[in-house]
């Protein structure tokens, strides 16, 4: 009877990743290889849209404000590789430049509910007692509305515009940081390098922003993922129903209003695209806070 | 390093007492009156079992908790009025050790920035200087100056519990509490913590109040024994008086439960009927009436005091002495 030998004595062959590797330097491909696949998905579209952004400050195939530069309803040509729309505007041009809003609107009010929600819920989570029931008490009464609809009544109160949408968005995001890191705070309060940390000469300010805040990042960072793909979602919606932004502004919300009219008569293009620029980055980013909270719990590392 | 007088206490404990209201009115008496003295270069153990309130000593002490009543004394005043900025001023002298290494860590720090920290907020050293004293510490508690580029889940459960000693001593403390330092601890590590913070000991003349239920590491370290029982010390005394000499009948059977690693020799078992009673609003009676091989019906009417029966030997049983007659030494 044959005998097969299993030869054990040669490596296998390195993988296409540790190729790859093997040309960057030690330190910065051991910092490479713990990205996962979906950071450099999520990191990679995102890089994409941010690309497209800058680009279209300087430079889009046609004025993305302008009507009329190309006949109404085009299907997707070479000439106007998405279409136009109604009235004529270059749907890639316009595509293009409402990268910038939508990107740059969420990331500036997630930024913002972020910092301002943690700062209170850590204040709310270590402190406790008073202050805690009173900031807890007003974040209760904005959360009893739901969000989507609490950021349209204000934006027709407060009025539209960029500003405006940016405050309303960072208001509507705050409590859900402010509640998650007073709960990761409070479970903290009492482990003991809280307690060491105060002997050590920290007051309670030390303690909590110093060392107990640091270690409840991780979830705080995997909901901007969320809180985002929220944001983008919500101005969509907003410039779809018309009150967020000017309706003529290329905003990807705004565009999918202005193509459903064309939708039943067969100009699928104009609400399409705008929409699957949306599907992508809500993706994107939650693909990368998925990434960013492994990555940033440092007992992952190796 | 200092120098004081001989039998000076750095620390008194007094009547020590923390209340923990659970509802309804009723405490829970986690301590219940506790005395003792910290001596510089001298060790005064605290032994009990779980739920004894061992460690609610060390916290009051450190006013991680506020007693309910009590005093504790350092240098000659109470600490106990102070705000909690005068209290950061008193850790530089009054420092603690922490059971749990994993969980006393901060697991985002790394050993640098740990051992840094006291440094910065209680010294005026300037960066170059901080190094030094960083370089010198680690080498103290037997690390490498590669350790300090650590972060605590890199190193091993001793090497971890050396930096919180590290982190203790950074500052020059005089007295330094030990919340069950090797607890956590795995037997072969336990020998070199307890050889490490001997030889610390002895080197920096510092106080320590040892916890601990491990009673052959106490046998070890320890000058002089508390042991409680029920948030209340039942007996005192220098350390050969208690494990050679045990008079009240909680500690008898403390001791004998403790294992003896020596051949041949077997040791009659006193043995406690029933389960610890509650400490949730107890009765003006000896904590141990009702499991007391020796109890006598007044037992459970008064409270029982503590009694000096020797050299500096207390007991809180007024029948101990003549239970169980003083046995010839050696």
């Amino acid at each position: 009877m044959p005998t097969t030998q299993t030869d054990i004595s040669s490596p296998p062959p390195l993988s296409v990743r540790r190729r790859l590797f093997a040309v960057i330097p030690t330190r910065t491909a051991a910092m490479l290889s713990r990205f996962s696949l979906s950071m450099w998905l999520g990191a990679g579209l995102l890089i994409f849209y941010v690309g497209i952004a800058l680009l279209s400050l300087f430079w889009t195939p046609h004025d993305p404000a302008m009507p009329g530069v190309g006949p109404s309803y085009a299907s997707p040509s070479w000439a106007f590789p998405l279409g136009t729309d109604r009235l004529g505007t270059d749907l890639l041009s316009r595509l293009m430049a409402g990268t910038r809003y939508d990107l740059g609107i969420s990331l500036v009010a997630v930024f913002l509910s972020f910092s301002i929600g943690t700062f209170l819920g850590t204040i709310s989570g270590y402190f406790g007692g008073m202050i805690d029931s009173v900031i807890m008490r007003m974040v209760e009464i904005f959360q009893a509305f739901p969000a989507l609809l609490f950021a349209m009544l204000i934006v027709q109160t407060i009025g539209a515009g960029v500003v405006n949408v940016i405050a309303v968005l960072a208001f509507v995001g705050m409590p859900d940081y402010l509640r998650l890191a007073r709960g990761e705070v409070r479970s903290r309060r009492d482990w003991q390098y809280a307690e060491a940390a105060r002997l050590v000469g920290n007051n309670s300010w030390g303690i909590a922003f110093k060392h107990i805040l640091p270690n409840c990042l991780g979830p705080l960072l995997a909901f901007t993922s969320i809180n985002a793909a929220f944001a983008v979602l919500v101005i969509a919606s907003l410039g779809f129903l018309g009150i967020g932004l000017s309706p003529d502004t290329p905003e990807w919300g705004n565009m999918i209003a202005r193509g459903q009219d064309g939708i039943m008569t067969g100009q699928w293009w104009v609400s399409l695209f705008p929409g699957v620029a949306i599907l992508g980055m809500t993706g994107a980013f939650y693909l990368l806070g998925d990434a960013l909270s492994d990555l940033f719990d440092p007992r992952r590392r190796t | 390093m200092k120098t004081y007088p001989k039998n000076y206490p750095i620390v008194q404990v007094r009547n020590l007492q923390k209340h923990f209201p659970v509802g309804r009115g009723q405490k829970l008496h986690a301590i219940d009156g506790v005395d003792f003295d910290l001596q510089p270069g001298r060790t005064v153990a605290l032994v009990g079992e779980s739920g004894s309130g061992k460690s609610t000593v060390a916290r009051c002490i450190m006013r991680l908790i506020e007693p309910s009543a009590g005093d504790v004394i350092l240098h000659g005043n109470s600490i106990l009025p102070l705000t909690p900025l005068q209290m950061v001023e008193k850790y530089r002298q009054l420092q603690m050790v922490f059971q749990d290494p994993n969980a006393s860590l901060n697991p985002r720090m790394k050993v640098r920035k740990v051992l840094e920290e006291p440094l910065k907020l209680h010294s005026h050293l300037n960066a170059a200087q901080r190094t030094t004293r960083l370089n010198e510490l680690i080498e103290m508690v037997g690390l490498t100056v590669a350790h300090l580029d650590r972060y605590p889940h890199e190193m091993s459960g001793g090497q971890r519990q050396r930096v919180g000693i590290a982190r203790a001593l950074a500052i020059n403390p005089e007295v330094v509490l030990l919340d069950e330092p090797t607890a956590s601890l795995d037997v072969s590590v336990r020998g070199q913590i307890l050889a490490l913070l001997k030889e610390l000991q002895v080197k920096l003349n510092l106080a320590f109040l040892f916890i601990s239920h491990d009673l052959p590491v106490v046998r070890h370290v320890a000058d002089e024994v508390a042991v409680m029982y029920l948030g209340r010390i039942v007996e005192q005394g220098p350390t050969e008086d208690i494990f050679h000499n045990p008079r009240h009948p909680y500690t008898r059977a403390l001791i004998s439960a403790a294992p003896v690693a020596e051949w041949g020799v077997t040791r009659k078992r006193v043995r406690l009927d029933g389960e610890i009673s509650t400490p949730i609003d107890p009765p003006a009676a000896c904590r141990l009436s009702g499991r007391c091989p020796i109890e006598q019906p007044s037992c459970s009417t008064r409270d029982m005091p503590l009694q000096e029966i020797g050299a500096d030997h207390r007991v809180a049983c007024p029948f101990a002495v003549e239970q169980f007659p003083e046995r010839a030494t050696g």
